[in-house]
């Protein structure tokens, strides 16, 4: 399976953000998208899920041969799109556990019935390997979790759910070293023939515990640079400076 | 569990010599005049005129439930008036209140006919909850059904009371009394679910005993218009008060809510906390009071009030109030009015969860905190069937 971007536009309130977005994920890879801040990288992740503040004006979006932009965004998650927000929303009142187990269960086609034994059992190996509390589950979802503990728990939900498509939203940001080893353990578990990854990030940081296959440089809501693991290097060194000025003057050209 | 036939409830004996609260009502219903819109309690009850209410009386089907183990520690009574009230009367000794009766519709809520005691005798914890539950079947018809309550000195219990019927165009008035002796713990869970062209009045009075205490749920869910007032009066020193309450209201509804803590005794505290939904043409009052009279000195009250409007066009109107005859108190009130949040509901749906289920999910969650009545109690499953009705309702709307 693979996730085509083609030309996407995107704006929000009347303003565009998404300038024509070519990409392709294919499942197998983890590709790392980076940019400076206000690139449109969150947005990319939010219009990819189909949030409602954005109004997609062009290009068009496949899960294989499925238009996914017509679809709902819990369509798109039960084909198997997953997003770990940046900021996950807190619940009070919704128990995490309540919340995963009805995921799970939406997950199954045709309406099949969850083994709840077996999914708790589950659950908890998976709490194990992001070496989160049990208790977690019992907790009202993301309420007064700390940051590190909201990213576990979209890592917890990412491989309970075992998506075909993962976009993680900078979910690196304000973790500490630890949590972000994590939270890269959790990615790093799916990489497989059935999941591609699409790491949004502003630092290098994450990609020296998860090994991208491509890298994108996203600017000012274009894609303006693809390459291998060695962009990092690059952009770790010289910063996006030598991008912008090349997007500009590229941009001028046309 | 089994349900006990009606017979196997014990009569009471009334005292000799003893007024009879029924003779006095009677003669006031004759002069007290029908609330209405003149009544700052009723000024936005849209509660209707006595003319426009079935004039027919009929009596409820009366069930319950007492977990066999629980059977030697509770004595039911039913079909009580004046006898019954001697047995409250003297349980607390400063006790001269019992319902207040104010205006008519109050007197026609008195205990009449229908009565039914619960008594849990003195020191004895019950091992499941007492589910007493009214049934109302019969169209354009008026009923009224009382209870009485008396968790007798270190006795702990706690009582569910059911109102329900799907017949159209009822009319019910009911009334509770409970009666919390020394260092007692009762928790009075009341659940009305009645149809939706229902009219319901509601009204109790829990009084404290020293070091007692008192939690109360209320569950608002059914009737096209519901009126309460539920009184829980600190009686002696250390009395200790927990309201919580739920209401909804979609279509046409409309609720008017009015819990009173009531302070009459000092070193007392109390707290409430309420949380209502409202949709489509629903619409809520709430007016909760906190009373602390001269003297109750050392009280701490505190009162919440929280709602979530969930379209434009339904409406929640907070009014909670403070009455304070006192100084060396501590008393608060607090009210916020909400909507559902977009990034709420977007985070559901990237998990596949649909944009109803995830509206119903979010409703829930939100009124979550106020429906067990104390830590650790699961509600009563009426509670949630009620409550499904009113998710179910919203799916009415676009997605």
């Amino acid at each position: 399976m693979e996730l085509r971007i083609h030309g996407l536009h995107a704006s929000i309130e009347g303003k565009e953000i998404l300038k024509g977005i070519d990409l392709t994920l294919p499942q197998g890879e983890i590709h790392a998208l980076m940019g400076p801040n206000g690139s449109g990288k969150s947005t990319l992740a939010n219009v990819l899920m189909g949030h409602p503040s954005y109004e997609v004006t062009g290009g068009e979006v496949y899960m294989d041969d499925i238009d996914i932009l017509s679809l709902e965004p819990y369509q798109r998650a039960r084909l198997g799109l997953f997003l770990a927000f940046q900021y996950p929303v807190e619940i009070p009142g919704l128990t995490a556990g309540k919340f995963l187990k009805r995921a799970a269960e939406l997950r199954l086609e045709d309406g099949g019935k969850l083994n709840v034994s077996s999914f708790i059992r589950e659950l908890r190996a998976h709490m194990d390997f992001l070496e989160m509390d049990h208790q977690f589950i019992n907790r009202y979802l993301n309420e007064g979790f700390s940051g590190g503990e909201k990213k576990r728990m979209e890592m917890l939900q990412m491989l309970a759910l075992q998506p075909a498509f993962a976009v993680l939203d900078e979910t690196d940001s304000g973790l500490d070293i630890d949590a972000l080893k994590i939270v890269s353990k959790g990615v790093n578990s799916l990489k497989g023939p059935g999941f591609g990854a699409l790491i949004i990030t502003h630092y290098q940081r994450i990609l020296n515990y998860i090994r991208p296959d491509r890298v994108h440089v996203m600017v000012g809501g274009r894609i303006v640079r693809s390459g291998g693991p060695e962009l990092v290097e690059r952009l770790e060194k010289d910063g996006y400076d030598w991008l912008k000025s090349q997007a500009a003057a590229e941009h001028a050209k046309v | 569990m089994r349900h006990l036939d009606m017979a196997t409830g014990v009569r009471y004996s009334a005292p000799s010599g003893m007024e009879t609260l029924t003779d006095t009502l009677k003669n006031l219903e004759k002069t007290a005049r029908w609330p209405g819109p003149s009544m700052e309690e009723w000024r936005r009850s849209a509660f209707p005129k006595e003319d426009e209410l079935p004039r027919a009386a009929g009596t409820p089907l009366i069930s319950w439930e007492i977990a066999e183990e629980d059977q030697d520690a509770v004595v039911i009574g039913y079909g009580i008036d004046d006898e019954a009230l001697a047995l409250f009367r003297t349980d607390l000794a400063d006790s001269q209140t019992l319902l207040d009766y104010r205006h008519r519709l109050d007197i026609l809520s008195r205990p009449g006919s229908t009565a039914v005691s619960i008594r849990i005798r003195k020191g004895k914890v019950l091992s499941r909850p007492v589910v007493l539950r009214y049934s109302y079947r019969g169209r354009d018809t008026r009923y009224n059904a009382h209870t009485f309550i008396l968790c007798e000195q270190e006795a702990d219990a706690r009582v569910v009371e059911i109102h329900d019927g799907r017949a159209p165009e009822m009319f019910v008035t009911a009334g509770t009394h409970a009666s919390c002796g020394p260092g007692s713990r009762l928790s009075h869970e009341l659940i009305q679910n009645l149809d939706d062209s229902a009219v319901f009045a509601y009204q109790s009075l829990a009084q404290t005993g020293r070091d007692a205490s008192y939690r109360s749920f209320e569950g608002q869910f059914g009737s096209r218009i519901a009126k309460s007032r539920m009184t829980a009066e600190c009686l002696d020193k250390g009395g200790d008060v927990h309201m919580n309450g739920v209401y909804t209201a979609r279509g046409n509804q409309k609720k008017d809510l009015k819990p009173v803590q009531r302070h009459s005794s000092p070193r007392c505290a109390s707290r409430s906390y309420y949380k209502g939904a409202v949709q489509e043409d629903g619409a809520t009052v709430f007016q909760g009071i906190i009373e602390v009279a001269k003297g109750a000195f050392e009280t701490d009250a505190y009162l919440s009030n929280k709602n979530l409007i969930l379209n434009d066009g339904a409406r929640a109107d907070s009014i909670p109030n403070l009455e304070i005859l006192n100084n060396n108190v501590k008393c608060s009130h607090g009210s916020t009015t909400g909507t559902l949040r977009e990034d709420e509901l977007f985070y559901l749906e990237s998990r596949g969860i649909g944009r109803k289920e995830g509206r119903a999910m979010l409703i829930e969650a939100y009124i979550e905190d106020a429906l067990g009545n104390e830590q650790g109690r699961e509600p009563h499953p009426a509670v949630y069937e009620a409550l499904a009705q009113f998710l179910k309702n919203g799916e009415s709307e676009k997605p």
